[in-house]
């Protein structure tokens, strides 16, 4: 599977749900799929969530997704990825709100290097509460 | 066949011309792929689809009636139960996801593929002396049957970061367990997850400690 292919679906479905999915979550892309062009078998998501939080609608979407591209989706919660500093250690990237990066060479709690940007940045506005 | 399913061959096709090692891929019917490999003497039949659970009944009606080497489910971890897997071996044909079928080509073995993780925890369970036997009961599930004492269920999560989710999700997709063994040698545990593991009356264990738990538990 080709990178853009694959980051292009992803963000083509995850804009069409975006408001119920930043309602309750944070949605994160990392892992292999930033650097690898081609040979990507599945884009790695992390969901974070409050702990207790209902996920039953977040995760039917997610996994109607998973059903046309492979995600290897982890949920963690906040005090998870705290303990386990999962997001600088990951160099994970925000989906909504920031620039969807790839290609990017980027080292643990280091910033974003964005050698290019091959897809449209992400459009979500937060709506106002 | 759903219309969900009648993409699922395609789809598969693009993305699979993508491997460096796949030199060719051609749809040659709904949910059937050919392929040609990177120094594999045969052409290559995959069939596709896109299930959360993959058993007997739901698997394209191509995997019983013509032969087929590879049985692609598009979903990342879905659930393939027992009886999809005793006929897979039956029939020799290999079964998993994209990844798996990227794998199999890279290993030049698609009929008898098993993942590196399966084919690890099999071995050194069957090797165990304090064991008389092991089956799968799905692609995460492990029955342990010992010369002494009850057969155990050993349900293995290969994720790098174990969570209380991934622990809840598990149990609720692959069935209750004995033990949860982490089988990433680099996996790292939440206090959640040790939390969910306990809550549900089972326990996570590393590789060493689930071959100790087999002689006392």
């Amino acid at each position: 599977m080709h990178r853009e292919f694959a980051f292009a679906a992803v963000r083509k479905v995850f804009r069409n749900q975006s408001e119920l999915l930043a309602a309750h979550v944070k949605i994160y892309a990392f892992g292999s799929s930033f650097w690898k062009k081609n040979n990507i078998s599945d884009v790695d998501i992390v969901i974070i969530y409050k702990s207790g939080a209902n996920l039953s609608d977040v995760k039917r979407v997610i996994d109607s997704v998973g059903r046309m591209i492979p995600l290897d989706v982890l949920y963690m919660t906040t005090e998870e990825e705290i303990e386990l500093n999962f997001l600088a250690g990951q160099g994970a990237t925000d989906v909504f709100e920031n620039k969807l990066t790839i290609g990017c060479t980027r080292t643990p709690n280091s910033p974003l290097r964005s050698e290019f940007v091959a897809c449209e940045p992400w459009r979500y506005t937060p709506q106002a509460s | 066949m759903t219309s969900s399913e009648a993409w699922a061959g395609s789809w598969a096709c693009d993305k699979l011309i993508s491997h460096d090692e796949i030199i060719e891929a051609t749809s040659i019917e709904n949910q059937l792929i050919r392929l040609q490999v990177k120094d594999y003497e045969s052409d290559v039949v995959v069939a596709a689809m896109s299930q959360e659970q993959v058993f007997l009944a739901n698997i394209p009606a191509i995997c019983q009636s013509s032969h087929i080497d590879f049985l692609l489910n598009i979903p990342k971890n879905a659930y393939f139960d027992e009886g999809i897997l005793s006929y897979a071996e039956s029939r020799s044909f290999g079964l998993g996801g994209l990844g798996d079928l990227y794998t199999a080509a890279n290993e030049k073995e698609f009929q008898d593929y098993l993942p590196k993780e399966t084919r690890f925890i099999l071995r050194g369970l069957r090797q165990h002396t304090a064991v008389s036997g092991v089956s799968r009961a799905n692609n995460r599930s492990y029955v342990v049957s010992r010369f002494t004492g009850n057969p155990l269920r050993v349900l293995a999560l290969n994720e790098y970061d174990l969570t209380a989710d991934a622990i809840r999700s598990g149990i609720d997709v692959f069935g209750e367990c004995d033990f949860i063994l982490a089988s990433n040698p680099n996996c790292r545990l939440s206090g959640g997850a040790t939390d969910a593991a306990r809550f549900a009356g089972t326990g996570v264990l590393m590789w060493r400690q689930l071959l100790g738990a087999i002689n006392n538990a």
